[in-house]
Protein backbone atom coordinates (compact mmCIF):
# COMPACT_ATOMS: atom_id res chain seq x y z
CA UNK A 1 0.00 0.00 0.00
CA UNK A 2 3.07 2.22 0.89
CA UNK A 3 4.61 1.32 -2.64
CA UNK A 4 1.32 2.36 -4.28
CA UNK A 5 1.21 5.41 -2.67
CA UNK A 6 5.16 6.61 -3.56
CA UNK A 7 4.38 5.55 -7.17
CA UNK A 8 0.72 7.81 -7.18
CA UNK A 9 3.05 10.63 -5.80
CA UNK A 10 5.87 10.16 -8.33
CA UNK A 11 3.26 9.98 -11.44
CA UNK A 12 2.18 13.14 -9.89
CA UNK A 13 5.19 14.83 -9.97
CA UNK A 14 6.03 14.15 -13.20
CA UNK A 15 2.76 15.12 -14.56
CA UNK A 16 3.34 18.12 -12.68
CA UNK A 17 6.50 18.39 -14.18
CA UNK A 18 5.10 18.26 -17.84
CA UNK A 19 2.56 20.70 -17.53
CA UNK A 20 4.50 23.26 -16.00
CA UNK A 21 7.12 22.83 -18.90
CA UNK A 22 4.31 22.85 -21.22
CA UNK A 23 2.31 25.97 -19.44
CA UNK A 24 5.42 28.27 -18.93
CA UNK A 25 8.06 27.76 -21.49
CA UNK A 26 6.72 30.56 -23.51
CA UNK A 27 8.27 33.09 -20.79
CA UNK A 28 11.49 31.90 -21.38
CA UNK A 29 11.57 29.86 -25.13
CA UNK A 30 8.19 31.09 -26.89
CA UNK A 31 7.08 28.92 -29.18
CA UNK A 32 5.69 29.67 -32.92
CA UNK A 33 1.89 29.74 -31.78
CA UNK A 34 2.66 32.06 -28.64
CA UNK A 35 4.32 34.34 -30.79
CA UNK A 36 1.40 34.88 -33.23
CA UNK A 37 -0.89 34.47 -30.36
CA UNK A 38 0.48 37.22 -27.88
CA UNK A 39 2.51 39.53 -30.05
CA UNK A 40 3.34 42.82 -28.40
CA UNK A 41 4.74 40.46 -24.94
CA UNK A 42 6.66 38.57 -27.13
CA UNK A 43 8.49 41.52 -29.11
CA UNK A 44 12.28 42.33 -29.47
CA UNK A 45 12.73 38.50 -27.77
CA UNK A 46 15.20 36.08 -28.89
CA UNK A 47 13.55 33.70 -29.91
CA UNK A 48 14.99 29.67 -31.06
CA UNK A 49 12.36 27.84 -33.48
CA UNK A 50 13.55 24.12 -34.45
CA UNK A 51 12.04 21.36 -36.96
CA UNK A 52 10.07 23.54 -39.53
CA UNK A 53 10.30 24.26 -43.30
CA UNK A 54 10.94 27.13 -45.15
CA UNK A 55 7.68 28.02 -47.12
CA UNK A 56 7.25 30.74 -49.83
CA UNK A 57 10.74 32.04 -50.18
CA UNK A 58 10.45 35.87 -51.04
CA UNK A 59 13.91 36.78 -52.62
CA UNK A 60 12.58 40.26 -53.38
CA UNK A 61 11.83 41.44 -50.27
CA UNK A 62 14.55 38.55 -48.37
CA UNK A 63 11.62 37.16 -46.60
CA UNK A 64 10.16 33.62 -46.16
CA UNK A 65 7.49 31.87 -44.08
CA UNK A 66 8.36 29.16 -41.38
CA UNK A 67 5.70 26.78 -40.77
CA UNK A 68 5.77 24.23 -38.02
CA UNK A 69 3.06 22.25 -37.47
CA UNK A 70 -0.34 24.30 -38.19
CA UNK A 71 1.41 27.09 -37.26
CA UNK A 72 3.81 30.06 -39.94
CA UNK A 73 5.73 33.11 -39.19
CA UNK A 74 7.28 35.44 -41.91
CA UNK A 75 11.27 35.71 -41.43
CA UNK A 76 13.01 38.38 -42.79
CA UNK A 77 16.35 37.42 -43.44
CA UNK A 78 19.89 38.80 -44.60
CA UNK A 79 20.36 37.93 -48.44
CA UNK A 80 24.30 37.95 -47.57
CA UNK A 81 23.76 35.26 -45.54
CA UNK A 82 23.25 31.77 -47.79
CA UNK A 83 19.87 30.61 -47.00
CA UNK A 84 18.15 27.06 -48.66
CA UNK A 85 15.79 24.25 -47.53
CA UNK A 86 17.02 21.37 -44.97
CA UNK A 87 17.69 18.04 -47.05
CA UNK A 88 16.18 15.07 -45.10
CA UNK A 89 16.41 16.86 -41.53
CA UNK A 90 15.30 19.17 -39.36
CA UNK A 91 16.55 22.50 -39.00
CA UNK A 92 17.23 25.28 -36.04
CA UNK A 93 16.14 28.98 -36.93
CA UNK A 94 17.83 31.83 -34.48
CA UNK A 95 16.33 35.08 -34.70
CA UNK A 96 15.00 37.95 -33.15
CA UNK A 97 11.28 38.54 -33.01
CA UNK A 98 9.76 41.77 -34.30
CA UNK A 99 5.74 42.41 -33.64
CA UNK A 100 4.36 40.21 -36.76
CA UNK A 101 7.75 38.76 -38.14
CA UNK A 102 11.11 37.19 -36.84
CA UNK A 103 14.40 38.83 -38.08
CA UNK A 104 16.98 36.37 -38.69
CA UNK A 105 20.02 35.64 -36.86
CA UNK A 106 21.34 32.52 -37.89
CA UNK A 107 19.78 29.13 -39.30
CA UNK A 108 21.36 25.76 -39.53
CA UNK A 109 20.06 23.08 -41.55
CA UNK A 110 20.50 19.41 -40.16
CA UNK A 111 20.83 18.05 -43.33
CA UNK A 112 20.24 14.36 -43.70
CA UNK A 113 19.80 14.40 -39.74
CA UNK A 114 16.97 11.64 -40.40
CA UNK A 115 19.73 9.06 -41.14
CA UNK A 116 20.51 9.52 -37.33
CA UNK A 117 17.13 8.46 -36.27
CA UNK A 118 17.51 4.95 -39.25
CA UNK A 119 20.80 4.33 -37.03
CA UNK A 120 18.95 5.12 -33.76
CA UNK A 121 17.01 1.41 -34.32
CA UNK A 122 19.85 -0.15 -33.94
CA UNK A 123 20.17 1.50 -30.94
CA UNK A 124 17.00 -0.52 -29.50
CA UNK A 125 17.96 -4.20 -30.91
CA UNK A 126 21.26 -3.71 -28.74
CA UNK A 127 19.08 -2.93 -25.98
CA UNK A 128 16.73 -5.46 -27.06
CA UNK A 129 19.43 -7.93 -27.00
CA UNK A 130 20.70 -7.79 -23.58
CA UNK A 131 17.31 -7.97 -22.02
CA UNK A 132 16.56 -10.88 -24.38
CA UNK A 133 19.85 -12.43 -23.11
CA UNK A 134 19.44 -11.40 -19.05
CA UNK A 135 15.60 -11.81 -18.61
CA UNK A 136 13.04 -13.60 -18.61
CA UNK A 137 9.35 -12.23 -19.22
CA UNK A 138 6.77 -13.77 -16.13
CA UNK A 139 3.65 -11.52 -16.32
CA UNK A 140 4.52 -8.20 -16.67
CA UNK A 141 7.51 -8.26 -14.72
CA UNK A 142 11.41 -9.87 -15.78
CA UNK A 143 13.70 -11.69 -13.37
CA UNK A 144 16.91 -11.99 -14.04
CA UNK A 145 18.26 -15.18 -15.74
CA UNK A 146 21.51 -15.79 -13.75
CA UNK A 147 21.92 -14.43 -9.86
CA UNK A 148 24.39 -11.65 -10.63
CA UNK A 149 25.38 -9.45 -7.71
CA UNK B 1 21.97 14.50 -29.39
CA UNK B 2 23.94 11.47 -30.57
CA UNK B 3 22.30 8.84 -31.68
CA UNK B 4 20.72 5.95 -29.63
CA UNK B 5 23.34 3.03 -30.70
CA UNK B 6 25.78 5.43 -29.25
CA UNK B 7 24.18 6.18 -26.33
CA UNK B 8 23.95 2.73 -25.73
CA UNK B 9 27.59 1.86 -26.43
CA UNK B 10 28.76 4.34 -23.71
CA UNK B 11 26.33 2.13 -21.36
CA UNK B 12 28.35 -1.13 -22.22
CA UNK B 13 31.62 0.45 -22.34
CA UNK B 14 31.10 1.68 -18.40
CA UNK B 15 30.06 -1.52 -17.93
CA UNK B 16 32.99 -3.29 -19.39
CA UNK B 17 35.30 -0.91 -17.31
CA UNK B 18 33.86 -1.21 -14.52
CA UNK B 19 32.65 -4.58 -14.96
CA UNK B 20 29.01 -4.58 -14.40
CA UNK B 21 26.10 -7.08 -14.87
CA UNK B 22 23.39 -6.94 -15.85
CA UNK B 23 24.21 -4.78 -18.52
CA UNK B 24 21.18 -4.47 -19.77
CA UNK B 25 19.95 -2.26 -16.64
CA UNK B 26 22.58 0.34 -17.95
CA UNK B 27 21.68 0.24 -21.45
CA UNK B 28 18.17 0.52 -20.65
CA UNK B 29 18.98 3.92 -18.53
CA UNK B 30 21.60 4.92 -21.08
CA UNK B 31 18.45 4.92 -23.84
CA UNK B 32 15.86 6.09 -21.22
CA UNK B 33 15.88 9.68 -21.48
CA UNK B 34 15.09 9.47 -25.64
CA UNK B 35 13.07 6.80 -25.07
CA UNK B 36 10.54 8.74 -23.19
CA UNK B 37 11.10 11.99 -24.78
CA UNK B 38 11.37 11.30 -28.30
CA UNK B 39 8.01 10.80 -28.84
CA UNK B 40 8.25 14.49 -30.09
CA UNK B 41 9.09 13.36 -33.34
CA UNK B 42 5.50 12.83 -34.12
CA UNK B 43 4.97 16.11 -35.00
CA UNK B 44 6.82 14.63 -38.07
CA UNK B 45 3.88 13.35 -39.14
CA UNK B 46 1.36 15.61 -37.45
CA UNK B 47 0.81 19.31 -37.04
CA UNK B 48 1.74 18.89 -33.19
CA UNK B 49 4.25 21.64 -33.73
CA UNK B 50 6.71 21.76 -30.82
CA UNK B 51 3.92 21.26 -28.13
CA UNK B 52 5.01 17.63 -27.43
CA UNK B 53 8.69 18.52 -27.19
CA UNK B 54 7.93 21.36 -24.22
CA UNK B 55 5.06 18.24 -22.90
CA UNK B 56 8.04 15.69 -22.79
CA UNK B 57 10.91 17.60 -21.71
CA UNK B 58 11.02 17.16 -17.92
CA UNK B 59 11.60 13.33 -19.24
CA UNK B 60 14.70 14.51 -20.58
CA UNK B 61 16.31 16.03 -17.57
CA UNK B 62 17.84 14.69 -14.04
CA UNK B 63 14.83 15.60 -11.88
CA UNK B 64 12.83 13.93 -14.34
CA UNK B 65 15.01 10.89 -15.14
CA UNK B 66 15.24 10.60 -10.92
CA UNK B 67 11.30 10.62 -10.94
CA UNK B 68 10.57 8.11 -14.30
CA UNK B 69 13.38 5.73 -12.40
CA UNK B 70 11.20 4.60 -9.99
CA UNK B 71 8.85 3.89 -12.66
CA UNK B 72 11.02 1.68 -14.66
CA UNK B 73 12.43 -0.45 -11.67
CA UNK B 74 8.90 -1.65 -11.15
CA UNK B 75 8.74 -3.88 -14.47
CA UNK B 76 12.35 -5.69 -12.85
CA UNK B 77 12.03 -8.67 -10.43
CA UNK B 78 15.24 -7.41 -9.01
CA UNK B 79 17.16 -6.18 -6.46
CA UNK B 80 15.47 -2.67 -6.64
CA UNK B 81 18.58 -0.92 -5.02
CA UNK B 82 20.79 -2.26 -7.19
CA UNK B 83 18.24 -1.67 -10.29
CA UNK B 84 18.33 2.17 -9.39
CA UNK B 85 21.72 2.88 -9.60
CA UNK B 86 22.80 1.03 -12.50
CA UNK B 87 19.53 2.56 -14.62
CA UNK B 88 20.50 6.01 -12.95
CA UNK B 89 24.49 5.07 -14.15
CA UNK B 90 23.20 4.80 -18.07
CA UNK B 91 21.08 7.92 -17.99
CA UNK B 92 23.46 10.12 -16.10
CA UNK B 93 25.99 9.15 -19.03
CA UNK B 94 23.07 9.82 -21.19
CA UNK B 95 22.71 13.52 -19.85
CA UNK B 96 26.28 14.33 -20.05
CA UNK B 97 27.19 12.84 -23.44
CA UNK B 98 24.45 15.19 -24.50
CA UNK B 99 25.95 18.01 -22.58
CA UNK B 100 29.15 17.65 -23.83
CA UNK B 101 28.52 16.82 -27.59
CA UNK B 102 24.90 18.10 -28.56
CA UNK B 103 25.60 21.61 -30.72
CA UNK B 104 22.40 24.16 -30.78
CA UNK B 105 21.71 27.32 -31.82
CA UNK B 106 20.35 28.98 -28.84
CA UNK B 107 18.60 26.29 -26.33
CA UNK B 108 20.86 23.45 -25.14
CA UNK B 109 20.04 21.28 -22.58
CA UNK B 110 18.11 21.83 -19.33
CA UNK B 111 20.35 20.78 -16.72
CA UNK B 112 18.12 22.56 -13.69
CA UNK B 113 14.86 22.27 -14.54
CA UNK B 114 12.55 23.06 -13.15
CA UNK B 115 14.34 25.43 -10.62
CA UNK B 116 16.45 27.07 -13.59
CA UNK B 117 15.39 27.42 -17.83
CA UNK B 118 18.83 28.23 -18.03
CA UNK B 119 20.16 25.97 -20.38
CA UNK B 120 23.75 25.05 -21.16
CA UNK B 121 26.40 22.89 -23.15
CA UNK B 122 30.10 22.39 -24.57
CA UNK B 123 28.18 21.51 -27.52
CA UNK B 124 31.49 19.87 -29.59
CA UNK B 125 29.07 17.97 -32.70
CA UNK B 126 25.67 19.46 -34.66
CA UNK B 127 23.44 16.52 -34.44
CA UNK B 128 23.70 15.36 -38.00
CA UNK B 129 27.46 14.81 -37.61
CA UNK B 130 26.63 11.76 -35.20
CA UNK B 131 29.06 9.85 -37.24
CA UNK B 132 31.71 12.35 -35.52
CA UNK B 133 30.93 10.68 -32.18
CA UNK B 134 29.46 6.54 -33.51
CA UNK B 135 32.89 5.52 -35.70
CA UNK B 136 35.62 6.20 -32.60
CA UNK B 137 32.82 4.97 -29.72
CA UNK B 138 32.26 1.53 -32.18
CA UNK B 139 36.25 1.55 -32.11
CA UNK B 140 37.15 1.96 -28.74
CA UNK B 141 34.08 -0.91 -27.57
CA UNK B 142 35.21 -3.39 -30.04
CA UNK B 143 38.43 -2.72 -29.01
CA UNK B 144 38.16 -3.40 -25.19
CA UNK B 145 36.37 -6.33 -26.17
CA UNK B 146 39.24 -7.37 -28.44
CA UNK B 147 41.58 -6.49 -25.81
CA UNK B 148 39.17 -8.75 -22.94
CA UNK B 149 39.11 -11.64 -25.02
CA UNK B 150 43.35 -11.66 -26.00
CA UNK B 151 43.54 -11.28 -22.05
CA UNK B 152 41.46 -14.34 -21.48
CA UNK B 153 42.86 -16.18 -24.02
CA UNK B 154 46.83 -15.58 -23.30
CA UNK B 155 47.46 -16.82 -19.63
CA UNK B 156 50.66 -14.23 -19.73
CA UNK B 157 48.45 -11.22 -18.84
CA UNK B 158 46.70 -13.34 -15.53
Amino acid sequence: MREAYFMAFVLSALSTLMIYSYTYHNEFYPSIYSLSGIPEKQTNRLVELRGGEITEIDKANNEFVYKLGADSIKVKYNPEHPLRKTIHGRNYLLGIYREGFIELIEFHNNDYNYIKYIVSVFGLVILLYYLVKEWRLKGVRLCPKNQYD
Amino acid sequence: MPDLVSHAIIGLLLCELLNIKPKSLVVLGALLPDLLSKFELLHLFFPFGDRLYWILMPLHTPIGLILATFLVIHFFNYNKKRSYILITLGWVSHILADWMINRHLYIGSFLWFPFSWKTSEIGIAWPEEFYLVLIPLVTIYLLIRFLKRISDILPITK
